[in-house]
């Protein structure tokens, strides 16, 4: 009688917990270790107006107005604390100390310590101004840490070059599954709730939605009137939704996933050179890589 | 057996996790009625801890766009005490709405990205009070900043070009108050105000 609950959990265990590869993990971490490391690198000429006392919303602020709620509507209050610190100098050293522990996690240098270092740090100052950035900064937060919770610097880091160099043997290529699967669902739980509120969206249905974005200066890079190539556009539109919408499905699918995934890629690759959001595509290819690879199963498979 | 419940404990925590992902990104255009709530809270205790399950991107109105929108134009103005204006942001005071650009300018990203995405009040203050006393500004000592926010479009049917006044206020420097806000102001009434042509 009761067969069936202990095998479903059997199963569950056995997808969640079962060791596997950590390569589609470790190009994640190189993937979000290099963007936070741009991306904060980028923004160090305006460190001070975003995330200091005397910036957007900073201890200046509240100082003058102090019943004004933190900037970030959704975060407990207790995260937003850099916006209570009256201190240029403090602001600064954290922020040097996020854009080196995001080089290291990218290399793979005391990894998991450089990832948690950047992870907290990098929850601290978008949860101070969530609006010295696109979404992607938000979305990030807990892809990352799943890169931070497995063992990533296994390959292609520092670390494993230091093992080498001392003469140690290689840690396996597996571990348990549990964060790659938080990736892959997290993943999947990303184009859902980017997709499929478009169904009932007309200007997506009738494939207009390319030339909107690409018409408009807050997302485009090439701001012209694309209304010639409008039918080319539209096969972009009708394209891009049915490859979003379906991801979540068919990522599973053994072997039609892992084209899928990289369908998703040539899709974010294409964004990339005709649109402006910041760092999403990089931060979407990254954990995309969740589903395809190694792509050679078989070399990855615990001896 | 302490191992294996702590295993299980462990699992249980995962699924757990797992599904509240799913719930809070499940949009509520094709999400079951009875699932609104648990939906919401899923979201709601996410977000606190500052996990983002997904996000909408692209998300344009039900209805089809016909108005192709050029871009969000933001003005910032500071005003001097004897009510002289000096244009502080966009550069130059152009709205860009046509041409190459490989990345926008951060400024222009985070009055854009306050403005629409943050929320009233909070934003207004954040934008007004930063002009005000910010460290690229205080030396300038503004006495009113202004900021007006308008959408330059072309019709996709037709061609016809325009703007459409989204929202223009005035915040106050010391003590800091917003002194007047018209959300969707005709031209009529910019002139009244004393808000002026933006290009």
């Amino acid at each position: 009688m009761l067969g069936a609950p202990v095998r479903a959990l059997a199963a569950v265990r056995r997808w969640f917990l079962a060791p596997q590869p950590l390569d589609g993990l470790v190009a994640a971490r190189i993937g979000f270790g290099a963007t936070l490391f741009a991306a904060y690198a980028l923004r160090l000429p305006y460190a001070q107006d975003f995330f200091g006392p005397g910036g957007f919303a900073g201890a200046g602020f509240y100082a003058r107005l102090p019943f004004a709620p933190p900037l970030h509507p959704h975060v407990t209050e207790t995260l937003t604390v850099l916006r209570l610190v009256d201190s240029a100098p403090v602001i600064l050293v954290l922020y040097g100390t996020l854009l080196v522990a995001a080089l290291a996690f990218a290399l793979g240098a005391f990894t998991r310590t450089s990832g948690s270092v950047a992870l907290v740090l990098h929850l601290l100052f978008w949860a101070r101004n969530p609006y010295a950035y696109w979404d992607w900064a938000g979305f990030v937060i807990a892809p990352l840490a799943y890169t931070v919770l497995a063992p990533t610097g296994r390959l292609a880091s520092l670390d494993a070059w230091r093992r080498r160099r001392r003469g140690e043997p290689s840690l396996p290529r597996t571990a348990t599954g549990w964060p790659l699967r938080l990736m892959q669902i997290h993943v999947c739980t990303m184009y859902a709730a980017a997709s499929w509120s478009r169904v009932d969206k007309q200007s997506w249905i009738l494939g207009e939605m390319v030339l909107v974005a690409l018409t408009n200066a807050t997302h485009s890079r090439f701001v012209f009137d694309w209304t010639a190539w409008q039918p080319l556009l539209r096969l972009g539109t009708w394209g891009a939704l049915g490859l979003e919408v379906l991801a979540p499905v068919l990522l599973w699918v053994p072997r039609l996933g892992r084209l899928w995934a990289l369908g998703l890629v040539a899709l974010h690759l294409g964004l990339e050179a005709v649109t402006n959001v910041g760092y999403w595509n990089v931060v979407m290819i990254s954990a995309l890589a969740s589903f395809w690879l190694p792509w050679r199963r078989e070399t990855a498979r615990p001896a | 057996m302490g191992d294996r419940r702590l295993r299980d404990a462990g699992l249980l925590a995962l699924v757990g996790y797992a599904a509240l992902l799913a719930l809070a990104a499940w949009p509520e255009e094709v999400r079951p009625g009875a699932l609104d709530l648990p939906s919401r809270l899923a979201n709601f205790a996410l977000r606190k801890v500052g996990i983002v399950a997904g996000v909408p991107v692209y998300e344009p109105p039900r209805q089809r766009i016909v108005r192709l929108e050029l871009n969000d134009c933001i003005r910032v103005r500071g005003f001097d005490r004897q009510g002289r204006a000096e244009v502080l942001a966009p550069p130059g005071g152009a709205c860009f709405t046509s041409g190459v650009r490989f990345t926008i300018p951060w400024p222009e990203l985070a009055l854009r990205s306050l403005l629409l995405r943050s929320t009233k009040p909070t934003n207004q203050a954040a934008i007004g009070d930063y002009f005000c006393h910010g460290r690229r500004f205080r030396e300038r000592r503004f006495a009113e900043i202004e900021v007006f926010w308008w959408v330059p479009w072309r019709d996709l049917r037709s061609g016809e070009t325009g703007r459409t006044p989204v929202f223009v206020y005035r915040w106050q420097c010391r003590p800091a108050h917003i002194l007047w806000e018209r959300t969707g102001p005709s031209e009529d009434e910019l002139r009244r105000l004393g808000v002026e042509p933006a290009g």
